[in-house]
Order: C-alpha cells, then structure tokens, then sequence
C-alpha cells in the first residue's frame, strides 16, 4: 500500500491528546539521590532536624526535581533502542522521515511545595504541534503541558516541554 | 547558607550571585539514574562520538537543575521559587566550568507578594550562553 504523506494537519489532529496519569510517591530517597547528582548542599533538601525548624517543617523536594520529568512518565523499557525514551503519550504519531529528536526546553510553574510522603499524580496532554523550516531541514514542535496536583487534589506545579523533531 | 535576602535588597539591573558547577562523569550517570533520562549520549563516550559529538554531553535538565539551584540557594528560605523557564541552545561537556547567572530585570507587589524576574543562563568557559531563560521569584519585604 502506498503510504501518503503525513501533513502537518494529520499530526495537528493529535493536539489535546492526553496520557495516562502517572502516580508518583516523594520519597525521601528519591530527593536524595537527585540533590546528590545536582551536587546540591542545601539542608533543606538534606536534613530532617534542619528542615522541621522551617516554615516547611520538614524536608521538601527541591522545585527542579520538575525538571525530571521522566519520572513522571511511565517507565523507560529497559529494551528501548538507543536514545529512545517512552513519550507520557501513548501512540504519539510523528513526521516522516525523522532523523532526530531534541528537547527545546521548558517552564515550571511551582505552587506548592513538595513534601516527603506526598503522592503526586501527574497528567500530560498535547498542547500544540507546529512547524518550522530549518537549515537542515524540517522541524516540528511539539509542545507537552503536565499538570501536577498532590494527594489532596491541591495543583503543586504546572511543567510545559517542547520537544523538537528533525525530519 | 547565605543570609536571607528581602525584596528591599534588590535592585533592578544587578546580577545575582553566580553559581559555578563542574560536572563529572559520574554526575552524569546519577543524573540519569534519578531522572531516568537514560540517553546515551550523556554517558556512553562511544555512542556520544559515533553521534557525531565530540564527547558526552551534559542533560539540557541537569543544567536547568544547576539554575535552580542557584535561584534557591539566592532567594534562601523565605522566599519562593514561583516559576522558570529554560530554552537549551548549546551543548554543555563534564569536567568544564559552567557558570550559572541571573540578572533582575523587573520588582513589582502584586496581591501582596513581593516579586522578582529575571533573566537567567547558563555560560560555557568560551562564555557563550548555553541556556536562556526567565525566572518569577517571590522574596520576604523588610516591611
């Protein structure tokens, strides 16, 4: 069968696509392995005795930990070809001809603080595709919003990703 | 830690106090293993230059981190790290200075929080700019 050409149009109808919610626990060992890997001394990421003197009354995770946002996909399957990492959503179509993919950047909105035992849930949706002609060739945007709120329904945080596709 | 810095303190114009990372090999692979970002590219030499890369490469979010850092290390326990945001524009190498940098550029009290942007960026030892972006920041008023 011969395949027509995926359009930007096609890739445009996935926009508003959301994933599954993932379910994350704060854990105590978590913030710490991510404060050891950023070289990060600040005690209140560190220590219990420190943090329950603060206004926080115990250790919180550290905003950036947003910046992970791997772990608030589904896990990367250990098999994966090289470079490759799970999309939050599932089926994702993308462009033709793809040679590459890049992360563009991103924004995190922080309205709450992360405390030790709070279980997040995080749910990601498609917020755009659009398209730019580059020196090498083509590129499309995707943009991913996630909204995070915690065990309580409260919003914590808000992460906006673009990933920038080389076809 | 630093002493608490107040809204008062801050003027518009002036950088903030820099931070300046290092990153090892080994930072890389922890980085990897807590975000789960496991691109080889950040830590396997041979597929890094079998990509056409001239050596690993640091993670666009690993650096991201380094700018939280230095934003909550600045702001210190009383103040809030509202929101930032990054664009990644060049590549980053381990054992290489990497200066983390923020400037104010805008005070305001909006439904009395006291609040700070900011440009912020990342700058290799050529200094030029591997990161651009913004930060919202709120910070305690003397009052």
């Amino acid at each position: 069968m011969a395949e027509r050409e995926v359009t930007l149009e096609d890739l445009r109808k996935q926009i508003g696509k959301e994933g599954p919610p993932v379910t994350v626990e704060i854990e105590k060992g978590m913030i710490r392995r991510f404060v050891h890997a950023v070289d990060d001394p600040n005690p209140l990421w560190r220590d219990a005795e420190y943090a329950r003197k603060t206004k926080y009354g115990g250790i919180i995770a550290p905003p950036y930990l947003l910046c992970a946002a791997m772990i608030l996909t589904e896990p990367t399957d250990p098999k994966a070809p090289p470079g490759f990492m799970t999309p939050s959503i599932p089926d994702m179509k993308l462009p033709q001809n793809l040679k590459g993919i890049l992360d563009g950047g991103g924004e995190w909105e922080i309205y709450k603080p992360m405390k030790v035992g709070d279980v997040i849930t995080a749910r990601t949706k498609l917020a755009n595709i659009y398209e730019r002609q580059g020196k090498i060739g083509k590129m499309y945007f995707y943009v991913s919003e996630t909204n995070i709120v915690n065990q309580r329904n409260e919003q914590v945080a808000k992460a906006t990703g673009t990933l920038i596709l080389y076809a | 830690m630093a002493e608490q810095v107040f809204y008062e303190d801050v003027e518009v114009g002036s950088e903030i106090p820099s931070l300046v990372k290092q990153t090892t090999r080994r930072q890389l692979v922890q980085w990897a293993g807590a975000s789960g970002d496991f691109y080889e590219i950040h830590y396997n030499k041979d597929f890094a230059l079998a990509s056409g890369l001239p050596d690993v490469i640091l993670h666009g979010r690993l650096k991201s981190a380094y700018l939280g850092q230095m934003l909550t290390d600045w702001i210190g326990l009383e103040g809030n790290l509202k929101k930032y945001n990054v664009r990644y524009r060049g590549m980053d190498f381990p054992e290489q200075d990497l200066a983390c940098k923020g400037k104010v550029t805008k005070k305001y009290v909006h439904d009395n929080e006291h609040l700070v942007e900011l440009d912020i960026w990342t700058e290799n030892p050529k200094g030029e700019k591997t990161i651009i972006g913004t930060a919202v920041v709120s910070l305690p008023a003397k009052g």
